[in-house]
């Protein structure tokens, strides 16, 4: 990765699906998922890796409403605004 | 010295300010194994009880986990388990028999006489396997039966991504010094 890594975490009221192909989109593979308890809640957190770019997206397992995965995203300038602008912020 | 709980979107947006201000700071973490029987059957959700549904069976959320196959619980010990067992009773939720490993991670940094934390437990992941075992149980021949296995989750999905610049300190401990000097 060229320049600067910098850091960004956005909470999102979009659908999970949508962050997933947003993602693809711009060339992130998913690397690695861990189920995680944290605020008494149980949330799904995957990795996703380009280069040494990584983005991580925690959403809460089951039905809660409203779902609001959070991405936090170390990466390029140029990787923060493509990815915040994929998910509609 | 205060102390200030966050949460995962809030500890990383409170280290991104604190890289903008270009203000000097350290991130300890600390990653410890826990198999105290806190995370069991009966309280998980659905999508993630789904994952045991090969050997244990309840109604709902909260309700009574039961065996449904004869299973060797292989982290605890080759812990054998019958069919029709109570693994994790709704009268007992505090208790369960069959327990989830987890590691707990604590993320911390210090600021301006304050520490913010985010915490959080990750889950061991479950594999159901059938294995051929021998024992008192099973016979001097060996039987086929399910095996429960858990796989400790790989270090790069506990951490938080962090810019190479932000220096991360492992640490085992950490000892909270009540600061009494300013009172007087």
């Amino acid at each position: 990765m060229k320049g600067v890594q910098r850091l960004k975490s956005i909470s999102v009221l979009v659908p999970l699906e949508r962050v997933q192909a947003s993602l693809s989109e711009i060339g992130f593979l998913l690397a690695d998922t861990v189920t995680i308890v944290a605020d008494g809640k149980f949330w799904t957190k995957m990795l996703y890796v380009r280069g040494d770019e990584t983005i991580s997206v925690s959403e809460e397992i089951g039905d809660a409403y409203p779902k609001d995965p959070i991405i936090t995203i170390c990466g390029s300038k140029m990787t923060i605004s493509k990815v915040v602008k994929g998910v509609g912020g | 010295m205060p102390l200030y709980e966050c949460n995962e979107h809030q500890f990383v947006e409170n280290i991104r300010r604190l890289l903008e201000s270009n203000e000097k700071f350290l991130v300890n973490r600390k990653i410890t194994l826990h198999d105290d029987a806190r995370f069991g059957p009966a309280t998980m959700p659905d999508p993630e009880f789904k994952r045991y549904e090969t050997i244990c069976a309840r109604k709902s959320v909260n309700s009574t986990v039961y065996a449904k196959v004869p299973f060797v619980d292989s982290f605890h010990g080759g812990r054998m388990h019958d069919e029709g067992d109570n693994l994790h009773a709704a009268s007992s939720l505090l208790f369960p028999r069959m327990s989830v490993p987890y590691y707990r991670v604590e993320y911390s940094v210090n600021v301006w006489g304050g520490t913010y934390f985010f915490a959080f437990d990750a889950l061991f992941d479950p594999e159901i396997i059938i294995e051929k075992r021998t024992g008192r149980r099973l016979g001097n021949s060996g039987s086929l039966v399910h095996v429960l296995k858990y796989h400790p989750p790989e270090e790069r999905v506990l951490a938080i991504n962090l810019p190479k610049e932000v220096m991360v300190f492992d640490v085992k401990h950490m000892i909270r010094v009540i600061d009494h000097s300013s009172n007087f």
